[in-house]
């Protein structure tokens, strides 16, 4: 079974919050994800800083601006679950600044999934990845040459993520290449959902707190408990049940993903997010 | 009476009067100001802090001894308004910060005042009593009561002069209708009615009646997860009773007739600009997320603050605004840096002169920007310690966007982004400012030559 070599990043540890914030403006050069070149702090900050603007469509024509283009969405991406995802105080996180935090997080998802880069191989941690990839991997291949480089940056920074949990990290590599399960062995197992079952136990925990966890709105929103007496109309309605993701939620969303067509419509898209930041956050607090 | 206002370097006009606050750098969290607001006449002055309290200063009667300032701001009542309370069911803090204090027109001797925090708006009187009762039947001077038996005559009680005492009680609790944080209450110009908003819901109250409101617009989906919008910002128009406006999180601001409907879900105009292409990048989005929306005072116009900019908009054209303003520009480079600490967030707030000519809002590094209307001029202005002298004359300021700093200026790597000036207010008649930094209130007027 072919093993992708994976190459290795430079272990750098970008700050967390508390660190960056102790200085008026933190540097961008923080958050470089560079491949180890030495650049000017000049060139560093043109290319982290708004210098490259999200292309109207398609990719921006030359190589060296696609490439800082997706460094750049890349950082962001990985800063916004970090800003939602933290253990901050409930009472800290304002219902407009996690809307628009998430609101970045869906744009650049479509924007991934538009470049095909995202490959829809999302497990919850539990079930074997065999049978979903494998239809998931048949119907939704495109060729693979165009998003082998930002897809490889993706999953680079993803373990990147998981890196940044203090204590430091080993070689993020490693790790990956220690777990990594076999993959189906077709080109498209450079996808960063490789190794899920490699901790069970502490996936599924993971799980068990997200169901518990109510992130983004839901632990505002008391549809439940709304005693609203404004909008209620004429008297209560029936209670409605608070939503909680579970496990057999995010399988139930695997079908109509892995099947190529949306068709659980405009209705679910946080449970289609879910399921995939779930899987990101599999890589971060797993293993 | 009202003096016109010179923005021009050369003859620079603002002065230092005051600052309130402590003076030490270690700043209590509870004094952190988060509103500010003079009331009809400028005569009162109120501010309100994250500690649940609200502090109203009043302006001294001109003396005759200084003909050439403006009496002094001085503290006329404090009073604790909101108190931390805790959500049961949601298993949340309530914080007692004052996010918003709106006056009510004078209307008999007392004063009255709308404060709010996240969940529940108050209605205080503040009224002055300097005369006290003496000469009771059946009580003593000191409030114990006489035997009624040693009572031999009948005195009628009268009143005598005391110390100015001022009292704050509140007179109504409008609670219970707001499920998400409360961001703007505004007073209607029929002085009967009022709204609040919160993220989502906007509710029409009377001030005589506690224990309803109606909700007259409501922008929660169906299913939470569908939400990409919230409300940051609401606020009557002047004038116009039927009319009010409220912003969003997406850049646009809708304008409501409360007489087509009940429920004003249907705008009556939306006000958006399209976006320039040439400006787009990640963040564009959350910069175009409106802060504040203030209707001009002859309400013709609104101006509306987003994170870079003050943009006046003429009631009539809703495709876009008649006039923009670059508040730091600069910033625009650094989105990414001010994205991760969260001060991409920050919500300024901006206020209109009493004539409509000038408009003022926050940035950082305790900077603070106007820009002149008609003539098109611009001054950046700093609240610090340092300027802080009795009617020393602030020097303008200016922020180095790149390339050589020339003296005095400052380069934006330099600036403290820590300091942040939020809440201005602007006295409806006079030259005279009230600018709030974390924790001090800061008070320039113009130099009366």
């Amino acid at each position: 079974m072919a093993q992708r070599v994976v190459t290795p990043y430079p272990a750098t540890v970008p700050p967390t919050v508390s660190d960056v914030s102790d200085t008026a403006l933190c540097s961008p050069r923080r958050y470089m994800l560079g491949k180890g070149a030495k650049r000017k702090h000049e060139e560093n900050e043109d290319e982290l800083e708004g210098a490259a603007p999200a292309p109207a469509s398609g990719e921006p024509a030359d190589g060296p601006s696609k490439a800082s283009y997706t460094l750049q969405r890349q950082t962001i991406f990985n800063m916004s679950l970090m800003k939602l995802y933290s253990q901050r105080a409930p009472a800290d996180a304002s219902l407009e600044r996690r809307v628009l935090i998430n609101n970045m997080l869906r744009r650049i998802q479509d924007e991934l999934k538009q470049e095909g880069a995202l490959r829809p191989l999302l497990l919850p941690a539990s079930s074997p990845p065999e049978d979903p990839l494998c239809p998931a991997t048949a119907t939704t291949s495109p060729s693979d040459g165009t998003p082998s480089a930002p897809l490889s940056t993706e999953a680079q920074s993803k373990d990147k993520n998981g890196s940044q949990r203090p204590g430091g990290s080993a070689s993020p590599a490693e790790e990956r290449t220690s777990a990594a399960d076999p993959a189906p062995p077709n080109g498209l197992d450079m996808s960063p959902s490789a190794p899920p079952s490699s901790s069970p136990s502490s996936s599924s925990g993971f799980l068990t707190d997200l169901a518990l966890d109510d992130i983004l709105f839901a632990d505002i929103d008391t549809s439940m408990y709304d005693f609203d007496p404004c909008t209620s109309g004429a008297g209560a309605g029936p209670p409605k049940v608070a939503p909680v993701v579970t496990a057999d939620d995010l399988v139930k969303t695997l079908s109509p993903y892995s099947g190529g067509s949306p068709s659980s419509g405009p209705s679910q898209p946080f449970k289609m997010d879910l399921a995939e930041l779930d899987h990101i956050m599999e890589v971060l607090v797993g293993s | 009476m009202h003096h016109p206002v010179k923005l021009g370097a050369n003859d620079v006009q603002w002065c230092f009067s005051q600052v309130k606050g402590a003076i030490d750098d270690d700043v209590a969290e509870a004094d952190i100001i988060s509103t500010v607001e003079f009331n009809h006449s400028g005569e009162l002055l109120a501010t309100g802090d994250k500690g649940g309290r609200v502090v109203i200063f009043q302006q001294e009667q001109e003396t005759k001894g200084q003909p050439h300032s403006r009496g002094e701001y001085n503290v006329y009542s404090t009073f604790q308004s909101h108190e931390p309370e805790f959500d049961y069911l949601k298993s949340l803090e309530i914080e007692e910060k004052i996010n918003k204090i709106r006056w009510l027109p004078q209307k008999n001797a007392a004063q009255f005042l709308l404060s709010t925090n996240d969940k529940t708006i108050k209605l205080w009187k503040i009224s002055e009593r300097d005369k006290r009762p003496e000469g009771y039947n059946l009580k003593e001077e000191d409030g114990r009561y006489r035997d009624p038996s040693t009572v031999t005559t009948l005195r009628v009680p009268v009143f005598r002069p005391m110390d100015l005492m001022v009292e704050a009680s509140p007179r109504r609790v409008f609670a219970n209708a707001h499920t998400y944080h409360i961001n703007s209450i505004s007073v209607n110009s029929d002085y009967e009615t009022y709204l609040s908003a919160d993220d989502l819901r906007i509710n029409l109250w009377h001030l005589e009646i506690t224990d309803r409101s109606f909700n007259i617009v409501d922008i929660k989906p169906a299913n939470m997860e569908e939400l990409t919008e919230v409300i940051t910002a609401a606020e009557f128009h002047p004038n116009q009773c039927n009319t009010l406006v409220y912003s969003s999180s997406k850049g646009t601001i809708r304008l409501c007739d409360m007489r087509a409907a009940a429920l004003c879900d249907k705008h009556s105009k939306l006000f958006e600009e399209p976006e320039d292409p040439s400006n787009r990048s990640f963040f564009s989005e959350i910069i175009s997320s409106i802060s504040d929306v203030k209707f001009s005072h002859n309400g013709r116009y609104m101006m509306t603050r987003d994170y870079l900019s003050v943009k006046i908009w003429d009631l009539n054209m809703e495709n876009r605004p008649v006039e923009t303003y670059q508040v730091h520009e600069y910033l625009r480079s650094k989105l990414c840096s001010l994205y991760e600490n969260d001060c991409i967030f920050d919500k300024f707030e901006c206020c209109w002169n009493g004539n409509d000519s000038v408009v003022m809002t926050g940035s950082y590094n305790n900077f603070f920007r106007m820009f002149e209307r008609g003539h098109r001029r611009d001054l950046t202005l700093e609240a610090s310690r340092e300027s802080s002298k009795p009617r020393a004359v602030l020097k303008p300021r200016k922020v180095c966007a790149g390339g050589k700093r020339k003296k005095d200026e400052i380069s934006v790597d330099s600036l403290d982004f820590n300091k942040k000036i939020l809440h201005t207010a602007w006295h409806p008649q006079d030259n005279i400012i009230a600018v709030a930094t974390t924790n001090n209130l800061y008070i320039f007027q113009d130099k009366m030559n």
